[in-house]
């Protein structure tokens, strides 16, 4: 049984505009799984899909094997969320939003909320309209993983938080992965958040699944292709199998090519003739600016 | 252990790993029967997922660097005097491959090449000479940025 | 020229910062509602409209009085929700325009939305027939709604006034309680001022007074705080011992952690969640509001089980509340919805407050009926007609009105009352009589409609059109009103049987619209999002242009309307017959059954995906 399964999920907002068309991929115990993608490319609908509060048009999701729409409760017992606004009741004290939390979990670890309560140091007599952005975060994160659930669904968790909090949260869900094998499904544009902490990468573009693959795969089996623009043709560039993307900047084809850095210049060479390109693996950022970036 | 990941850096963060534990043992700065530190003590100190760590230590044992004993944290084994050499010969030249394509890219003759490699290793002084200067690591710690002038210094007291 | 070349972007920028008022973005729910307010209150006025210009409002009779308050309640939140505590948006805020130019527009804005609801109840109220296509107004009623638009943008100018640099006065308690006063002090104003002119110059030259003040007191540049330190003393001091004292403070700072939440558990519990559901879901001001305002409906609808006024208007009006709540609740549901909390609690918590609201104010009417020595009556006479509950009236067979004819011979045609304008169903009041009629034809009416309305025996001396008439009788009579004794403590199988009924059929229909409604929030996916949407919100939405229009028009009888609903549901009683008390007693069956219908829908409805609207404040 899979952690998590999305099967050809579909939804459209509105009518011929899929915000999601046949997205489907599945995470086990102790995957990380990093979700990328431009604003709007769908990743919140996702994780909403995967809480149960949105119904895919078609396909299906399945959490720890149960329809999440069918289940809620045991399913939400199970899971930990994030969410990227502040949804915690605001007129409610600190000590009041954990105690009414572990109320509903039947989970829930007070030695582990104990420590996270001492690690955050957010003043517990605090109501929460009164805390900064980044404490109310870690209130929220601290209720989401003191349960110990077996996944943890977080929305953009590191949106608009400075680095120390963000290293903090990092830090507090690793914690999470060691202990317990939790499985983590987050969607950020914190590359370097994702470099560290996820273990695949899903990218999202265009309603569909662009790339699935584990991050070393992507640092060892891609790499982008500096061309000069005279040595080649553009189309026959585009058209080399493997060339994922492609663009033109300051009199070179940049060119992202699904092989390592020595096998791609092999290829450019073998298949095209072309000796002076250099090739090189590349940041997830930099994966991502040239995969998604120039397209719209 | 000093060990510095660079996440952002095109190179995988276990092989980042790898390669400096390899530098380590190499450079003598790990010893045969020293322990690594657990999997999850370093995924905490590094804030970096726990299995990259376990992949980067599972490659390692498959290597032969390193040694899994059950229920006991993984020791470097012991390896004998020829095989260190080897090791260190081949983590230089990991490092040099670059050069060369480098060299092969700007049209540098092999002999011009060998000149300046030679050359440099004259100008950077102190010893090694007699040890046909291959043991001399050059500059920095692979795969990172940080971190490497203590590799280097340290190589200094184990040099055959 | 420069001048000329900005003029245009101006105008457009003044045009962007006018469509970005939040005074704006209200727009059509307030002239809605207020065109809604405004015909209910007609329409409940019967056909002879009170003057409302003859003196200060607190001399008139309380039910005027009580639907005045109510109407000014909705006035007032009108203007509350034109955030007039901000003087420039955020936007305005960052561009290079002078105070002295965004607050007249934002001050103009305000104005002209705080004029609107009073302007299109006082058109709705004050219409008294027609003339070439226009409106005939009655002049007090206008010259009223003139005093209290006065009134409410005095009050509207005022609260601004404590401001000096920020562009947005923030809520100290002493700045709500300066608004209370000012709001209450309003109200007493509207209350007793006289219809006087003098009056009303006196209060427009107060108004140009405030604002002119307001315009003096302008900053060169608005600032985002009053200039004193944002940050709590206390806190900042906190900080830097923390700072100073490294580490270690900090983990004793955050010891309590561990102390402070072993009480809330013992006091919380099972009341800390429901506290924490009914907060998110109703804990904000419209929701109270909304809830108020069904107290106070179902403190009037017990008027309909007691006395022969008709509150059916009333009854749509909650109707649309209850919806109004209810979906104020489903925008907020994200908030709870990842927590493992079952939806039918969700759903409990959403519609029991309202439903109890609606309670509470009906157990009170109840109660103000059996306490007080008030003797409501089901017949009664006032503004020179026979008045018996609605559902008393007659459809007219074959559209012809009979004529009422008495045994000694005087006879009289009751006034067709058909739905529509145009024709339809025709209805008419059998107890009615005309101008001429005799004081024995109207006694005799009076005495046919209690024996009808309460199933007893009308005395055989009233078939003699000359039986003697007490003196006080008849200047009663013909003062236009007074309670029939022969109708008091009397009770009515016929009417507490309709009732009975009406309100089984109301749960059971409350049930199934809000399942209907609730069909507009269900996954994507199926075609009864897109039916149940038409549905729910747009008939709703037709049905009361209809009567908008159709009532300030004339085209439709919204009276004879109630009585149809009512006649169908009496007949439908009669054809039952059961006993009153068993119908009451399926009543809350009925209520039960019908939200069950609707939590069946609830259970399955998706979260609505805009979760992340920013609210005003945020950009205001």
């Amino acid at each position: 049984m899979r952690t998590v399964e999305f099967h050809e999920i579909t939804m459209a907002y509105r009518k011929g505009e899929p915000v999601l068309d046949g997205v489907g991929f599945a995470a086990d115990g102790g995957d990380v799984i990093g979700l990328l993608g431009r604003n709007g490319a769908g990743k919140t609908t996702l994780l909403r899909i995967a809480m149960g509060m949105l119904a895919p048009q078609a396909g299906a999701v399945r959490l720890f094997g149960l329809d999440p729409r069918e289940h809620p409760l045991a399913v939400k017992q199970r899971v930990g969320y994030v969410s990227e606004d502040q949804i915690l009741p605001e007129f409610l004290k600190v000590a009041e939003v954990i105690a009414m939390h572990r109320q509903l979990f039947p989970s829930w670890d007070e030695t582990l909320e104990r420590r996270l309560c001492e690690r955050f140091a957010v003043p517990p007599g605090a109501r929460i309209r009164t805390l900064s952005k980044g404490q109310a975060r870690q209130v929220a994160l601290l209720c989401a993983v003191a349960h110990r659930p077996e996944l943890l669904v977080l929305d953009e968790p590191a949106g608009g938080l400075d680095p120390a909090v963000r290293r903090e949260f990092l830090e507090t869900a690793i914690q999470l992965l060691n202990e317990e094998g939790t499985t983590i499904l987050f969607s950020s544009h914190h590359m370097t958040d994702v470099e560290r902490m996820a273990g695949r990468v899903v990218l999202l573009h265009d309603a569909a699944v662009l790339l699935d693959n584990p991050l070393d795969e992507l640092r060892e089996g891609f790499s982008l292709a500096l061309v000069p623009v005279a040595a080649v043709d553009g189309e026959r560039l585009r058209a080399m199998p493997g060339c994922l993307g492609l663009r033109e900047q300051g009199g070179a084809w940049r060119a992202i090519v699904r092989e390592g850095p020595a096998a791609c210049r092999e290829r450019l060479a073998a298949e095209l003739g072309v000796a002076e390109a250099r090739c090189q693996s590349l940041p997830l950022e930099e994966m991502f600016i040239e995969l998604v970036g120039g397209r719209s | 252990m000093l060990i510095v990941v660079d996440p952002h850096s095109g190179v995988p963060v276990y092989r980042q790993l790898m390669d400096q534990v390899k530098f380590h043992v190499a450079s003598g700065l790990l010893k045969p029967g020293d322990e690594l530190p657990s999997t999850r003590a370093l995924s905490t100190e590094l804030g970096v997922n726990p299995m990259t760590i376990s992949k980067a230590y599972s490659y390692l044992e498959r290597e032969g660097i390193v040694e899994r004993r059950p229920g006991r944290p993984l020791v470097v084994k012991a390896l004998p005097g020829d095989d260190l050499k080897d090791r260190k010969l081949e983590q230089l030249g990991e490092s040099l491959a670059p050069t060369v394509t480098m060299a092969r890219q700007l049209g540098i003759g092999d002999d011009e090449a060998v000149d300046l490699f030679r050359r440099l290793l004259a100008e950077s002084g102190d010893g090694g000479a007699a040890g046909g200067g291959l043991d001399e690591s050059g500059d920095g710690l692979p795969g990172a940025s940080a971190g490497g002038s203590d590799g280097g210094a340290s190589s200094e007291e184990d040099g055959p | 020229m420069t001048a000329r070349a900005n003029t245009a972007p101006v105008a457009r920028l003044g045009w962007l910062l006018l469509r970005r008022d939040p005074a704006w973005r209200s727009l059509w729910q307030v002239i809605l509602i207020s065109a809604v307010l405004g015909i209910v209150i007609r329409a409940g006025a019967g056909a002879e409209p009170p003057d409302l210009g003859g003196g200060p409002l607190v001399t008139q009779p309380g039910r005027i009085l009580a639907q005045f308050v109510m109407t000014w309640l909705w006035f007032f939140w009108a203007t509350l929700i034109t955030n007039f505590w901000t003087r420039s948006s955020r936007l305005a805020l960052a561009l290079p325009l002078s105070p002295r130019r965004v607050w007249p527009l934002r001050a103009a804005c305000q104005l002209a939305m705080s004029l609107l609801p009073v302007a299109l109840v006082t058109l709705a109220v004050a219409q008294r027939g027609w003339r070439g296509g226009l409106p005939l107004l009655d002049a007090g009623t206008v010259r009223l709604g003139v005093r209290v638009w006065g009134v409410l943008a005095l009050f509207q100018l005022a609260a601004q006034l404590p401001a000096r640099l920020q562009h947005r006065i923030p809520a100290r308690p002493a700045y709500v309680a300066y608004i209370a006063a000012l709001a209450a002090g309003s109200l007493w104003l509207t209350l007793v001022s006289p219809p006087h002119p003098g009056f009303l110059a006196g209060l427009l030259g107060a108004v140009l007074l405030t604002g002119a003040c307001n315009w003096w007191c302008l900053p060169t540049t608005w600032s985002l705080t009053a200039g004193a330190p944002a940050m709590p003393v206390g806190d900042s001091r906190a900080g830097r011992a923390r700072d100073a004292a490294g580490c270690p403070p900090a983990r004793s700072e955050a010891q309590p952690a561990s102390v402070m939440t072993s009480p809330v558990r013992r006091s919380g519990g099972r009341w800390l969640r429901w506290r924490t559901i009914l907060g998110v879901l109703h804990a904000h001001p419209l929701a109270v509001i909304l809830l108020l305002i069904l107290t106070y409906y179902g403190f009037l609808l017990v008027e309909d089980l007691h006395t022969p006024r008709n509150m059916l208007p009333f009854i749509l009006l909650a109707a649309a509340l209850l919806w109004g709540v209810l979906g104020q609740s489903v925008g907020r549901l994200h908030r709870l919805d990842p927590l493992p909390i079952s939806r039918s609690r969700l759903f409990a918590a959403a519609v029991l407050p309202p439903l109890a609201c609606l309670a509470l104010g009906f157990g009170a009417g109840e109660l103000r009926y059996r306490v007080a020595p008030y003797t409501p009556t089901l017949v009664g006479y006032w503004d020179r007609q026979v008045q018996v509950p609605r559902e008393f009236w007659c459809v007219a067979p074959a559209g012809e009105v009979p004529l009422v004819r008495a045994p000694w011979g005087e006879a009289h045609r009751p006034a067709a009352r058909p739905l529509t304008r145009l024709g339809g169903t025709m209805l008419y009041h059998p107890y009615e009589h005309g101008e001429a009629s005799s004081p024995a034809f109207i006694d005799w009416q009076i005495w046919r409609a209690i024996a009808d309305v309460h199933g007893v025996r009308a005395p055989a001396s009233i078939s003699d059109p000359d039986r003697p008439l007490s003196p006080g009788y008849l200047a009663a009579i013909a003062r236009g009103g007074f309670t029939p004794d022969a109708s008091v403590g009397l009770g009515s199988a016929i009417h507490a049987r309709t009732h009975a009924l009406g309100a089984c059929l109301a749960a059971l229909g409350a049930g199934f619209l809000l399942a209907i409604g609730l069909g507009h929030w269900s996954p994507r996916n199926s075609s009864w999002r897109r039916l149940s949407t038409i549905l729910a919100t747009g008939l709703p939405v037709a049905l009361m242009i209809a009567l908008v229009i159709g009532g300030a028009s004339e085209l439709v009888d919204i009276g004879a309307m109630g009585a149809l609903v009512l006649i169908l549901v009496r007949n439908g009683a009669e054809a039952l017959a059961l006993p009153a008390g068993v119908l009451w007693a399926l009543a809350p069956v009925c209520l039960v059954l019908g939200l069950w219908i609707a939590q069946e829908r609830f259970a399955r409805i998706e979260i609505p995906p805009r979760l992340s609207r920013r609210r005003f404040h945020e950009e205001y």
